[in-house]
């Protein structure tokens, strides 16, 4: 399964029931194969990087849909794990 | 110092004051707060906090009789152990948010681009020697 680090811009007038309620949204709708890994909160840049893995970047288009007047998606960018380790 | 007082909120106001760090990470900052303590378990009845921050001070703190007595901001509100693990920075305020652990009336963006302010005044929090009911 391939690798995405998402952008998202929240919108400036979010609530917290907004918020909570939309994860909630994303969570309960995920498709078969697709996994919201993690997420990041830039606060100062008013930005949010989520880390997913799915079948392909329209997947996870898709299911953002839903909060897209939430929460934005700027950039989706399939991404290589690269482990420090590897250059010890 | 126990924890629901006027003397706790008149300490981290104090804090807050003498903190370069907070004054430099809040310097922007313009709103108050009620720091509400919902009932439950050891506590019979809501503690509310009220906070006046400002441009990197506290301009004024104090505990709360009436919810009425101030139009603050923002309210923000959680049980005592919620709050306990913000003090003890075993939860961080604003994961608190997210998660609603930390439950907010007003603007959370706001709240979510002054995150260095949230945590240098939790910061502050750790220097007061809190005693919680039991």
């Amino acid at each position: 399964m391939a690798r995405f680090i998402i952008v998202h811009t929240p919108n400036l007038e979010i609530t917290q029931d907004q918020l909570f309620e939309s994860a909630h949204e994303i969570l309960a709708s995920l498709e078969p194969g697709v996994q919201w890994l993690n997420s990041w909160s830039a606060g100062e840049a008013n930005k949010v990087f989520c880390e997913w893995e799915a079948p392909d970047a329209e997947t996870i288009r898709r299911t953002l849909a839903k909060i897209e007047h939430i929460m934005s998606t700027d950039e989706i960018h399939s991404v290589v794990q690269v482990d420090p380790n590897l250059f010890r | 110092m126990n924890f629901i007082s006027d003397e706790w909120i008149k300490a981290l106001c104090q804090e807050l004051n003498e903190s370069e760090s907070y004054a430099q990470a809040a310097k922007n900052w313009e709103g108050d707060f009620y720091f509400i303590v919902e009932p439950g378990g050891e506590i019979e009845e809501q503690g509310i906090f009220y906070i006046d921050l400002w441009h990197g001070k506290c301009r004024g703190a104090r505990l709360i009789g009436d919810e009425k007595e101030e139009q603050p901001v923002f309210r923000m509100s959680a049980t005592l152990s919620s709050w306990r693990k913000v003090i003890e920075k075993k939860l961080d305020p604003i994961q608190g948010l997210m998660t609603r652990q930390l439950k907010l009336k007003g603007n959370m963006a706001m709240i979510m681009r002054n995150v260095k302010a949230a945590q240098e005044l939790v910061e502050c929090c750790t220097h007061i020697e809190t005693e919680f009911p039991e």
